[in-house]
């Protein structure tokens, strides 16, 4: 089950809202908080069923290692560090057994020429952000940020629906205090509206701009024959887009789904493409997930140096970024989507040494244009499938125009495709976010006709088989 | 507005969108799914491959005594009328085994068929690469709304409205497209020949894929247990191509011809008795598609093999 499917929409989520305030009347706080449990549990079996007993152990295995983390905050020791390095190196291996051992397999016997079978262990869903939830829990209850844990909050924050699978990755302390709330478990129209209104941005964003860019990216980007050079830039700018779209769109989606609830997430996207420089666009790109990397690799990183050089903090920032990528999964491709993140990173902070900023339009030309390279390297399945598209990209291969791998799209899906990207490129770049309309939102005719038009449209482009599922399932 | 007049009327909004689009859509019903379809004339409207498909639901069974189904070497037969029976052309542009497989196994299920035709052309089996997801079950409440909906109505307006031509009859062969005249055909071919030659054209490619070819076997399986009659035939090859591509030809034509049992017709254009209608640019629009009197030799030709005498008892033997 995902957000954009009618099971989720029509009868998930209205009976998990109806349910949670139902119960909140009982005068037992308990009551509903366990009710967003099972459902929690129920959904993440409707997406993979087989998955749960995975998601049960890592909730079971880490809650206990924070009971002991939290019983023995007031000791310093090192019995209490060694424990949280082994619990953080069990969720590390944990995420490499079933993320990276094929990878790993492939390797070695790369390196060692031997032919050791791949593993198959599957992907267990949302394994890479559950995990990471789990380490920054584990860091925060070493570190005292934790107060109050319950075994019922706990497996509530390491489950809830609304971002198990993918994110936004949340800490403890941005949501714990929430459920705990006299009035949580009330019902408060005022939020309801606002969620409602929310989520049907992230859905528009999903199933009609993110599918139809889809398109056109994967015709590009499987085409078997050389790209023209427009085609490399059209396949880029497509994907670029369309995950753009599909990833906030989900994240609007988790965050409405969460406010009906009154439980307050995260943002995790503010406008990236309108980023000046690099370290701007990661500011507003996939913001939990900066935030995971600044707090929990980088700032560690440098505070294990005897001492913090600004070389040390470029190689810092370059590490952090390298493993960010390869978080993502066990590929060539990934790793060098973040290592060029790091290169670039990297530049920047050496270029703003210089203090020479570069005019507006150019500093932000040279962003866009980077992000839309590297994330070349991200869509593709191998290296020479990455390096075969930015060639194309840049007149090294094809022609200068070839309309040959699009024309499997019929011409009237072609028009209305084209219009939504046109659409959705103005909303990219001229229009107020979610995160905007969101804070901005009050109930009026107007917010009203958007809402109705867009779920209307939405809810056509939903029924269908093209609809897909979202790209951040698969990490 | 207050919060909660603003959660009603939302409701009450999404709500009234559906109770108005989803009655509109069956009501309209382009594909012919929620009402009687017999003595409909339905024209094939968006997705070629999203279309035929559905019209496999109610619109053949309940109009058609058979179907014919090929690749786009066979779409643009007019097969309205095949001798005494009324064909549906579910022939796919670019159309190989995996795009025919969902779609004949659908009517297949939906009773009795008169006739099933095929046009095997080495296309069919090159290999087994899905092309669309939409050939789906789940595609027939996408006529309830769906962008493809939306393609479909935005095309036959704008083929109403005289902006596009109808590209299909209401038999599914196609309309349009394949009229260029005998210097073009000799060009197209021509250049075929040389791309041939030198490997390069897909024309010469009679690579056969062990998925598609046991998929066709299980389609022409199924097509026997739920026709009367099932006729095969593979297309006329211009004479030029057919030359430089011989031994290749036969090893197909052989390997698909083992797949046929007594009492499948078979008809062999590539046989000598087709050496002129072969010879004939006229009869082809490039390399492998035939022109509108091309197509039209195939159906007089395909029309007398079904009226034979010895019609029925005719196999992969006597050619």
């Amino acid at each position: 089950m995902s957000f954009h499917s009618f099971a989720f929409i029509l009868v998930f989520l209205p009976v998990v809202v109806a349910g949670y305030f139902a119960l909140g009347r009982l005068g037992r706080p308990a009551l509903p908080k366990l009710w967003l449990l099972a459902a929690s549990l129920v959904f993440y079996a409707a997406g993979s069923l087989a998955d749960l007993p995975l998601l049960l152990g890592s909730l079971a295995v880490n809650g206990a290692l924070a009971v002991y983390l939290l019983r023995t905050q007031t000791q310093a020791g090192a019995g209490r560090r060694a424990l949280l390095m082994a619990g953080v190196a069990a969720n590390v291996l944990f995420l490499c057994t079933f993320k990276y051992a094929a990878f790993f397999v492939d390797l070695f016997n790369h390196a060692a020429g031997t032919a050791l079978p791949r593993p198959h262990t599957g992907f267990p869903l949302g394994i890479s952000f559950f995990t990471i939830q789990q380490i920054m829990f584990l860091v925060d209850c070493y570190e005292g940020l934790v107060e109050g844990h319950n075994w019922l909050d706990y497996s509530l924050f390491g489950g809830f629906f609304a971002y198990v699978t993918m994110g936004p990755i949340v800490r403890w302390k941005q949501v714990a205090a929430q459920w705990n709330d006299p009035l949580a478990s009330r019902a408060s129209a005022d939020n309801i509206a606002n969620g409602l209104f929310v989520f049907v941005l992230g859905l528009f964003k999903k199933v009609v701009l993110a599918d139809s860019f889809f398109r056109w990216a994967d015709a590009g980007f499987s085409y078997a024959h050389p790209l023209s050079m427009a085609g490399g830039w059209i396949a880029a700018l497509s994907f670029t887009f369309q995950l753009y779209f599909d990833f906030s769109g989900y994240t609007d989606m988790a965050i409405g789904a969460a406010l009906m609830l009154n439980i307050k997430l995260p943002q995790n996207f503010n406008s990236p493409f309108r980023a000046l420089n690099i370290s701007d666009f990661w500011r507003r790109w996939h913001i939990t997930l900066t935030n995971f990397i600044t707090t929990y690799l980088y700032t560690p990183m440098l505070r294990s140096m005897k001492q913090v050089t600004f070389v040390r903090a470029l190689a810092a920032t370059f590490v952090s970024m390298t493993i960010a990528g390869f978080w993502h999964g066990g590929n060539w491709t990934f790793i060098t989507f973040g290592a060029l993140h790091g290169v670039a990173l990297v530049i920047h902070q050496c270029w703003r040494k210089l203090k020479r900023p570069l005019p507006a339009p150019i500093a932000w030309l040279l962003t866009f244009t980077f992000v839309v390279v590297a994330l070349v390297f991200f869509r593709s399945a191998t290296m020479g499938q990455a390096l075969h598209i930015v060639q194309s990209m840049f007149g090294l291969q094809g022609g200068l125009f070839s309309y040959e791998p699009w024309s499997g799209i019929d011409r009237v899906d072609q028009v209305m495709g084209i219009a939504w990207m046109l659409c959705g490129s103005a909303i990219l770049l001229r229009a107020p976010n979610s995160l905007d309309l969101q804070r901005r939102f009050a109930p009026s005719w107007a917010a009203l006709a958007l809402s109705v038009g867009l779920a209307g449209i939405s809810f056509v482009y939903a029924n269908s088989v093209v609809s897909r599922s979202f790209v951040y399932r698969d990490f | 507005m207050t919060s909660k007049q603003f959660i009603a009327a939302f409701l009450a909004g999404a709500a009234g969108i559906a109770a108005v689009v989803v009655p509109l859509n069956m009501y309209v019903d382009v594909y012919g799914l929620f009402r009687p379809a017999h003595g409909r004339r339905l024209s094939l409207y968006g997705e070629e491959r999203l279309a035929k498909y559905l019209h496999t639901f109610r619109y053949i069974p309940e109009n058609f005594d058979g179907v014919l189904l090929g690749s786009s070497v066979s779409d643009n037969l007019e097969t309205g009328r095949l001798g005494r029976y009324r064909i549906y052309n579910a022939s796919i542009n670019g159309g190989n085994i995996e795009d025919l497989k969902p779609l004949a196994e659908n009517l297949f299920r939906r009773g009795e068929l008169q006739l099933t035709v095929f046009c095997i052309h080495r296309y069919l089996t090159l290999d087994h690469v899905k092309k669309t997801d939409l050939m789906n079950p789940r595609q027939y409440w996408g006529a309830l709304g769906s962008p493809q909906l939306i393609a479909a109505y935005v095309s036959g307006l704008a083929i109403r409205s005289g902006y596009l031509q109808p590209a299909f009859e209401e038999c599914g062969a196609r309309r349009s497209g394949l009229d260029g005249d005998v210097a073009q055909s000799r060009k197209a071919i021509d250049d075929a020949l040389d791309g041939i030659a030198n490997g390069t054209a897909l024309a010469g490619n009679y690579t056969i894929d062990p998925v598609a070819l046991a998929e066709l076997r299980e389609i022409l399986a199924a097509a026997r247990r739920h026709s009367r009659r099932m006729l095969v035939f593979h297309p006329p090859l211009p004479a030029s191509v057919l030359a430089l591509r011989t031994a290749q030809f036969a090893h197909y034509r052989d390997t698909i011809n083992a797949l046929l049992q007594p009492g499948d017709l078979l008809v062999d254009f590539n046989g000598p008795q087709y050496t002129e209608m072969r010879a004939d640019y006229g009869n082809f629009a490039d390399a492998v598609h035939l022109s509108h009197a091309g197509a039209g030799h195939v159906m007089s030709e395909l029309e007398k093999a079904l009226d034979a005498p010895e019609a029925g008892a005719q196999t992969a033997a006597r050619f």
